[in-house]
């Protein structure tokens, strides 16, 4: 039992759950105490053991289905439609016994093979025994990819005892009643085999299949990524604005001197017999980064802005003092409209709200006026477009003034770099104020360099 | 009182003695926290009984309840233990006044150090130790239920403090040394998941996510509470909150909440819902604005089911 559970842990860490030794052996321990009898209590023990998050509890209980009760959610309801079938078998069967026990020659071989043996005796359990013997015997770890599973089904078949059957039929006549029974014995195990690898694809293959995909997204061209991904792209989003803000908490600064520290003070004191000679200031202060973050939503950049708006959001959940804007032809600030609206809905309004034909200059003029009083030397600006503004005014000067009472300006545009300043990009003129300026079009990217940036507003 | 807690059924019986309804997920996570002496880590959506859990605990074993509430900037002076300063001053006022009679005969300086010495070290002793929430839960004689709420408000460094009393039920003092819990507290540990938790506190926790209950569960929670209530009213309102919760909301009415309303709708001597007695109370469910006028909005629809199958109902 214990090497049957130590291999579900090991699926269940495959499909992307953290299992540490210490936990694994928590786990056993709780299924000792929890016992085998009813697989309910043991399920919730599992997961209550391994998981550490709502989704590893998930995917811990999906494991266990799958691997203890052998079925997905969808095959539950096929195991209830077929049972009338398997009810109607047994007299067929019983001809078949009766056609082969006939024949000295097939009864030998069947003899060999126990599998066979519990096949026609239609000793479920024991089937299931023997697969799971001769499953165990092949290396599963390896079977990771659909094109393997022929070959796998192969070397089951060849655990199971099917090779002297195979042979004895190529031997027999061809109207034997024996080799009739014979051939059909052989198609069960073959479908019985089939059955077996499939599920253990499935249940080797998925996880890999996930990891492989996540890693692929993540190098992957925002602009690039399919509709139907996109889901899970905004999962990886939400993963990435949660790491860095733990990696970046609010850490205090230190500062020559804060507040008495009222305790220590006279903690030291007692040396001096109560007198408080030696003093003790509190020496921590908190810094409040301030982030400003302006999003072009405009036609031109609006398969990144989807992305990096939702960046923007998932930030704001997690640094409150985020300030977000929209523009294209007009700004606004729409960090209540974060706020209040869910994420598919608030991108859709911002979206919706401020698209059109880009035009840098009136949009930079429309910042300074919502929020220049409230930019101070703590506040970094990030910058989100691609400076492309139609042969429109560029009022540098006004960015220039922004630089200068800010702490930085931070710009991430989703053009790569050759193609700054080309047509009717201002990027090179606007990049000479901007203490970071990045090409950024890939989530890995994107992560690299917010990571920076929660570096430099510390 | 473990054999309450040695079986499943048996937890649940007891637990709804104190008027605690829970689902079997909940007994298992409390039957393994006590097989194992391990604290459970309680996660879920506000409101769904999470430091209940920890209350009702307490009052089946008859063990206390200590209660640890974190914040930003939680420490260990607050957490764990501090020293009596204003006593320890006293102390050494004392010792002063008697010096005199307590080196009397001593030869010298060296004399009087030994005499010293062989006083023992009082300042920092346990007489001089003002005990915290920690370190009470685990020096209580008879054991203790310890609730650490909202371990998420807490700071990182926090965490780590907390590591060495969750995976050993010890602590240590650097003036006294380890000190070791006879009796293990029984841990719980609640979380709004307003952040991650570091890997190392999860792993030394059961994890135990409480959801929002299914209609049952909740119609029976309410008739524990408030045994006065109509069952038809219970249903059509926990059918209405439901509905309620499937909205996207900036926040779902939470198990409380429905018990609140519950209780105000009894109040107005209510037996049924209808449109003009949800408008007016809808605040008690919904603490924003927002959510209100968008609940108001779609308020036909939300009754519609609750009315329809009591109108079958009655046919």
């Amino acid at each position: 039992m214990q090497a049957e559970l130590l291999r579900f842990m090991q699926l269940a860490r495959q499909q992307g759950v953290r299992i540490s030794p210490a936990e694994s052996m928590d786990a056993l321990k709780a299924a000792q105490i929890a016992g085998l009898e009813s697989p309910s209590l043991l399920r919730e023990s599992m997961a209550m053991t391994l998981a550490k998050t709502q989704e590893e509890e998930a995917i811990c209980k999906a494991c266990f289905d799958q691997f203890f009760l052998r079925q997905t959610p969808e095959e539950q309801h096929e195991d209830a439609a077929t049972p009338p079938k398997a009810e109607a078998e047994p007299d067929h069967r019983q001809e078949l016994a009766q056609a082969l026990a006939n024949d000295q020659q097939t009864q030998e071989i069947l003899a060999q093979s126990d599998f066979v043996q519990a096949l026609l005796k239609q000793d479920q359990a024991e089937i299931d025994a023997q697969m799971a013997e001769a499953l165990g015997s092949l290396p599963l770890q390896q079977l990771s990819f659909f094109t393997q599973k022929g070959l796998f089904t192969r070397r089951l078949l060849d655990a199971l005892g099917e090779a002297p059957i195979r042979q004895t039929l190529a031997a027999m006549a061809q109207d034997s009643p024996a080799r009739q029974a014979l051939l059909s014995v052989q198609e069960t195990m073959q479908a019985q085999a089939k059955q077996a690898i499939e599920r253990a694809f499935e249940l080797n293959a998925a996880g890999q299949h996930d990891q492989l995909m996540a890693e692929l997204l993540r190098k992957t061209k925002l602009s690039a990524v399919e509709r139907r991904h996109a889901d899970r792209l905004q999962g990886l989003i939400q993963k990435l604005a949660r790491k860095l803000t733990q990696r970046h908490r609010k850490r205090p600064k230190h500062t020559r001197r804060g507040q008495l520290h009222m305790i220590k003070t006279l903690r030291r004191g007692i040396a001096h017999d109560g007198v408080m000679f030696d003093t003790f200031w509190r020496r921590t202060e908190k810094r409040k980064p301030q982030i400003m973050a302006v999003c072009d939503v405009s036609g031109s950049v609006s398969a990144y802005a989807k992305f990096l708006l939702m960046l923007l959001y998932y930030l704001q959940d997690v640094l409150p003092r985020t300030r977000s804007f929209a523009f294209a032809h007009d700004l606004g600030e729409i960090t209540t409209l974060f706020q209040q609206h869910p994420v598919e809905k608030a991108i859709e309004i911002a979206n919706w709200r401020y698209g059109g034909a880009t035009d840098y200059g009136s949009s930079l003029d429309k910042f300074w006026e919502i929020a220049a009083q409230d930019i101070t030397k703590q506040t970094t600006i990030i910058l989100l477009g691609d400076a492309r503004n139609n042969y429109g005014d560029h009022r540098f000067e006004r960015l220039l003034e922004i630089s200068e009472r800010c702490r930085r300006i931070i710009w991430l545009n989703p053009e790569g770099k050759n193609q700054w300043g080309t047509g009717d990009s201002e990027m090179l003129r606007y990049q000479r104020v901007c203490q970071v300026a990045h090409e950024c079009n890939t989530l890995g990217q994107l992560e690299t360099i917010v990571d920076q940036l929660m570096t430099l507003t510390r | 009182m473990s054999s309450t807690l040695s079986s499943i059924d048996s937890i649940i019986s007891a637990f709804a003695e104190q008027g605690y309804i829970c689902s079997e997920k909940i007994a298992t996570a409390v039957f393994l926290a006590n097989a194992l002496e391990k604290p459970v880590l309680i996660e879920g959506p506000p409101g769904v009984g999470k430091t209940e859990l920890a209350n009702t605990m307490a009052m089946i074993t008859g063990q206390e309840l200590i209660r640890l509430q974190c914040y930003e900037g939680l420490d260990e002076a607050k957490a764990l233990y501090e020293w009596k300063y204003g006593k320890q001053l006293l102390y050494t006022q004392i010792l002063k006044e008697k010096l005199g009679e307590l080196l009397e005969g001593t030869q010298g300086l060296d004399g009087a150090m030994e005499r010293l010495h062989s006083l023992g070290d009082v300042f920092y002793s346990n007489n001089f130790i003002e005990p915290r929430p920690l370190l009470k839960a685990l020096t209580a004689a008879e054991g203790a239920v310890l609730l650490i709420d909202e371990i998420d408000k807490a700071d990182q460094e926090f965490e780590s403090l907390l590591l060495e009393v969750l995976g050993h039920y010890q602590t240590s003092i650097p003036e006294l040394g380890t000190i070791k819990a006879e009796v293990p507290p029984r841990v719980f540990l609640t979380s709004n998941n307003t952040r991650d938790l570091s890997d190392a506190l999860k792993r030394r926790c059961l994890h135990l996510y409480i959801p929002y209950p299914d209609e049952r569960l909740e119609q029976k929670i309410i008739a524990s509470r408030l045994p006065e209530i109509d069952p038809e009213l219970n249903r059509q309102l926990v059918s209405f909150v439901h509905g309620l919760r499937a909205m996207e909301l900036k926040k779902a009415p939470a198990i409380s909440e429905t018990i609140d309303w519950a209780r105000s709708l009894i109040l107005l001597k209510a037996n049924a819902l209808d449109r003009q007695l949800v408008r007016d109370t809808l605040n008690v469910l919904l603490k924003f604005e927002h959510d209100i006028e968008a609940a108001t909005e779609q308020l036909s629809d939300l009754l519609k089911p609750t009315l329809t199958s009591a109108s079958r109902a009655l046919n």
